[in-house]
């Protein structure tokens, strides 16, 4: 539906209303905003929102025809952030039946970065080329990377004998433009990689049908959905400079999602039960199938040549069937007990075609088994999963104005994973919570999930020299076994008639016992406290103050050798492949502690200061510190087996936001809004920090990587004025 | 006593005037009432009583006695809740509130829904954001007004535009209740990530089974210190799952990066994934498939 289309209802919806005699109010606003800005890239100011200057405007209407109310919004008309959405319902007399409406559309740029380079003609599209080595990025090209979405969505929804139901969801959501997609241009990451800006124009069509049945004992839905995306652009063509030809990237494959959903709520009625214990029961399921086709390249550039990839079938048709049920039994056992019995259960079928590339060159094969089917071929990984858990709760409202819940969940899982392929979870929670006084709320929460999940890659590897070995050690802390100890408590006081508290702290700590390499331990505390204040017809004030701290850390293996090295006075290579032998200068375990710290602020004040004018305030600071510490095993000797540099600058950051605006009511029609506003961001991070649009190639075969400066520069000092004037009618 | 019957006929007849008409309600309440005219609630507005209950002892005391049924935060949540369900009790939307957390929080509709704010949902307090090109008043600000350590989330510098007023909250919960966790709208994480994020559904050649499971595995939707809602950097974030010989395992540290002489590119940029971008799942065929470099 198109602007015209939109302001045509409006008038006809108007025109009516009149002729009616019918409450139909509304507004419409006009305004500007001018923009100041200082920065290197100011795509992070612009990244979800259009702050350029220029005209903005909003419309709003609501009303009512007889039985037949509706709603209208716009605003941003012409702007990057454009929205329009129109809402309708229209009731019988008896209020028996009811037929609800809704149309929409919602823009969205993404804006990534602008003026980026790239030594590519033909960037963002489907075919791109460059003459290699391109050292001097003076005679690149520059391009804007963003992506424009829009959505355009509808809905119907029918209601009869105020039981039975029927709603269509129907929506298309058009992406086009441009994205970063860097890739390596060799077989080793010594040969560097290149910034590739490639294509987006995609679409995503939804429609959902769901018929429902809904009294006050009995609800019941069933719907089905299917979601198709097409992508215009499957395949991306680029020049490689290392491997000295035309190299190829698929692109996200165009795919189909259809699921079928089926709800139903048995519940307890207002004067009698239609299960004992004025229970009520839940059910769900749903089954979803998602399915792509791609051809697959038959050849590959690798080294110095183009090789035949030689898959078993020329199309790789993806199936995956998604499956999931669950249930909860939710029972009254007293006036004061509560209990609630949970069990779902989720799987994951893939039925996709199985794919095996064979005789494949050195840098295309995938490896040695059982990490892979060998070393010139390789068998595509057809991941599937089940997830089953079953728990109970019980609440109990003590005396005194308590509230106690406790709670008890098992669950249990399978993988074709060759990490993990089983593990058991166990969950134990317990809440207070306690109202006693008056004007304060007290809660606490404490939580602990155990994990424990087995090690099939245990017994790889023959011995310690075995590249293979190192994988007994390695664990993915997503599936490992786990300890994890949570706790939270929160108090919320309402001191004075205008005055409410709160503070909510929480910590979390997880441990993954059988993690010798990978991560093996993780904390998080937050604390924050807020403050309400003020006399809704004098001032108002909202404040907050937070302080949060994450920690990673994790111990690795540097091994920079496929081989185990021999050390005199042996002969034999050195069980280099083992995380528990002494270190030597060139094999060591290594551990680091990641640390992001984040403190912010805020204040928002709302004063009146005349009958008809406001004066609108707000203050938004952020900090946030990233820091890594490193060390190295110690060799026998009892020096450190390396010197690591840490990082202090990781992800650092600091925004500040000030925006102050007054609202000034003129009469019962006019009334403008008109304020200023100033933003500093502020980023600091050795991975950007004096980026450079090459990357010199060190080494022996070594090669430049060549980037297009996406990220490097987000930091921006931003000046706005705005204002708008509104009519209403 | 003849006169009784005419005089218990006069109070039946006040009684029903100060019970059905608007007018005394409206008097002293004049905010309100106007307040119902262009919402939902618009063909109740002439009967206060609907929600409030009896209110004829409320009107004849002239407000010194209180009326029926009250909202004020001191009253149970369950009265509360009980005016608004005698007629929302089968809304479709409601269908899973015993299941959801709000319920077992014992947060009322009234603590969300301004009945006489119309139909949007209050923002109590002054906000606390920056500058976005919307009028509407958002609904984030009503939704961390209880959920604080949500908004420090969505003010952190990768975050989704919930602040911009192009998401809502309400696009992923569903704060009615679902008897998914969290009051997800969909039955798992992922499944409500690739309802937006079409084009990550594969199916792949070469899935990345943490993405498959779990997306959380890697990133916070509500908003994150680094770049993508990663929960942690890159290469970080890569070797805590994943060493191997050779560059898996390294060491990458402050002394890599841009400064000329010792630039790594697993260290800068985007570190691991300048090389394997393709990390949510690949069709490309053998090793550049199956290490996501394509």
């Amino acid at each position: 539906m198109t602007r015209r289309h939109l302001l045509w209802l409006m008038g006809l919806w108007a025109g009516a209303a009149q002729a009616q005699d019918c409450a139909l109010t509304g507004a419409v606003g006009i305004g500007a905003v001018s923009l100041e800005e200082s920065s290197l890239d100011r795509a992070k100011l612009f990244e979800y929102r259009d702050t350029s200057g220029g005209l903005r405007s909003l419309i709003e209407l609501t009303g009512c025809i007889n039985a037949h109310t509706l709603k209208l919004e716009g605003e941003n008309l012409g702007r990057n952030d454009e929205r329009l959405n129109l809402q309708g319902r229209l009731q019988d007399a008896d209020a028996s039946g009811t037929f609800k409406y809704q149309l929409g559309r919602d823009s969205l740029r993404h804006n990534i970065a602008f003026d980026a380079r790239t030594p590519y003609s033909g960037a963002g599209s489907a075919q791109q080329s460059a003459t290699f080595p391109s050292l001097n990025p003076a005679t690149w090209s520059r391009v804007d990377v963003s992506t424009r979405r829009r959505k355009d969505d509808g809905a119907l929804e029918w209601s009869f004998s105020r039981a039975f139901y029927a709603r269509l969801d129907a929506s298309q959501i058009r992406t086009e433009g441009n994205k970063l997609q860097s890739a390596a241009q060799g077989t080793s990451p010594t040969h560097g990689f290149v910034d590739l800006i490639a294509p987006v124009d995609t679409r995503t069509r939804n429609v959902n049908l769901e018929l429902g049945y809904h009294s006050a004992a009995l609800a019941t839905t069933l719907s089905y959905l299917t979601s198709r995306f097409d992508n215009a652009t499957p395949l991306m063509s680029w020049s490689n400079g290392f491997f000295n030809g035309t190299d190829a990237s698929p692109q996200a494959p165009s795919n189909v999602l259809e699921r079928w959903s089926v709800n139903a709520v048995l519940r307890p009625m207002p004067l009698h039960s239609s299960l004992p214990l004025r229970s009520s029961l839940a059910l769900r399921a749903s089954t979803a199938s998602t399915r792509s086709a791609t051809d697959l390249l038959t050849s590959a550039l690798s080294t110095s040549a183009t090789y035949p990839t030689n898959p078993s079938e020329p199309t790789f048709r993806g199936r995956v069937r998604d499956d999931e049920a669950g249930l909860t039994l939710s029972t009254s056992l007293t006036r004061d007990i509560d209990t609630r019995l949970t069990f779902n259960t989720r799987r994951r079928d893939n039925s996709s075609s199985e794919i095996l590339f064979t005789d494949l060159p050195s840098g295309l094969g995938c490896g040695q088994a059982p990490l892979t089917a060998s070393t010139s071929s390789c068998l595509n990984e057809r991941f599937t999963f089940r997830h089953r858990a079953q728990g109970v709760q019980l609440t109990w409202r003590a005396p005194q104005d308590n509230r106690v819940l406790l709670g008890y969940e098992t669950g249990h899982a399978q993988r074709n994973r060759t990490d993990t392929t089983r593990s058991q979870d166990e969950r134990l929670s317990v809440e207070w919570k306690n109202q006693r006084l008056e004007n304060v709320s007290t809660r606490l929460k404490a939580q602990t999930l155990k994990r424990r999940a087995d090690m099939p890659r245990a017994t790889w590897g023959a011995d310690a020299t075995d590249p293979l070995y190192l994988q007994r050690f390695v664990t993915r802390y997503d599936v490992t076994s786990l300890d994890q100890t949570q706790l939270k408590f929160g108090v919320d006081v309402a001191a004075a008639t205008h005055l409410d508290g709160g503070a909510e702290v929480t910590l979390k700590r997880n441990r993954y016992p059988d993690a010798v390499l990978g991560r093996t331990q993780d904390e998080r505390s937050e604390v924050l406290l807020t403050l309400a204040w003020g006399d809704p017809r004098r001032l108002r004030m909202n404040a907050f103050v937070s302080w949060e701290w994450v920690r990673n850390q994790s111990t690795h293996r540097n091994i920079n050798a496929s081989t185990c090295p021999v050390i005199a006075p042996s002969l034999t290579p050195s069980p280099c492949f083992d995380p528990t032998q002494p270190a030597t200068t060139t094999v060591y375990n290594w551990s680091a502690t990641d640390r992001d710290r984040t403190q912010a602020a805020g204040l928002g004040v709302d004063w009146p200061l005349a009958e008809r004018f406001v004066l609108r305030g707000a203050v938004l600071w952020m900090r946030a510190q990233g820091a890594v510490a490193v060390n190295a095993q110690a060799l026998p000797s009892g020096a450190s087996a390396a010197d690591l540099v840490g990082i202090n600058n990781w992800g650092n950051s600091e925004h500040v936001a000030l925006t102050l605006k007054g609202d000034y009511r003129f009469s019962a029609q006019w009334s403008f809004t008109g304020g200023v506003s100033y933003e500093d961001m502020r980023f600091d991070d050795a991975q950007w920090n004096n980026a450079t649009p090459l990357v010199p190639a060190t080494g022996s075969g070594a090669t430049t990587s060549y980037l297009s400066g996406v990220g490097a520069h987000p930091s921006y000092t931003a000046k706005l004025v705005f204002m708008m004037a509104r009519y209403a009618f | 006593m003849k006169s009784f019957p005419c005089l218990a006929w006069m109070g039946v007849l006040c009684a029903w005037a100060v019970h059905a008409q608007p007018l005394p309600c409206a008097t002293c309440h004049p905010r309100e009432a106007q307040s119902l005219h262009a919402g939902p609630h618009a063909p109740h507005q002439d009967h206060c009583g609907a929600c409030h209950g009896q209110t004829q002892a409320h009107a004849q005391a002239m407000g010194r006695e209180p009326v029926q049924q009250r909202f004020g935060k001191g009253e149970p949540t369950a009265q509360r809740d009980a005016a608004c369900l005698s007629c929302h009790q089968d809304a479709r939307t409601l269908m899973h509130w015993d299941a959801g957390a709000h319920k077992k929080a014992e947060v009322a509709c009234v603590s969300c829904h301004s009945v006489h704010g119309g139909v949007q949902a209050k923002a109590p307090d002054p906000s606390i954001s920056t500058w976005i090109n919307t009028t509407r008043r958002s609904q984030v600000e009503a939704c961390v007004g209880c959920h604080a350590s949500v908004r420090v989330q969505l003010g952190k510098p990768s975050h989704h535009p919930l602040m911009e007023g192009k998401l809502a909250c309400t696009d992923c919960h569903q704060p009615h209740g679902s008897p998914a966790a969290s009051d997800l709208k969909d039955s798992t994480p992922t499944a409500l990530c690739l309802s937006c994020h079409a084009e990550k559904r594969g199916p792949w050649v070469w899935p990345h089974p943490p993405v498959e499971e779990n997306c959380l595995t890697c990133h916070r939707p509500h908003g994150a210190n680094h770049s993508k809602l990663l929960s942690e950097k890159v290469p970080n974030l890569c070797q805590d799952c994943h060493d191997n010989v050779r560059h898996p395992g390294s060491y990458y540290g402050a002394n890599q990066g841009f400064a000329p002489g010792s630039q790594s590119t697993r260290f800068v940029a985007r570190a691991c994934v300048n090389c394997h971008q393709a990390i949510h799942g690949s069709n490309a065929p053998g090793a550049r498939g199956k290490f996501f470099t394509r």
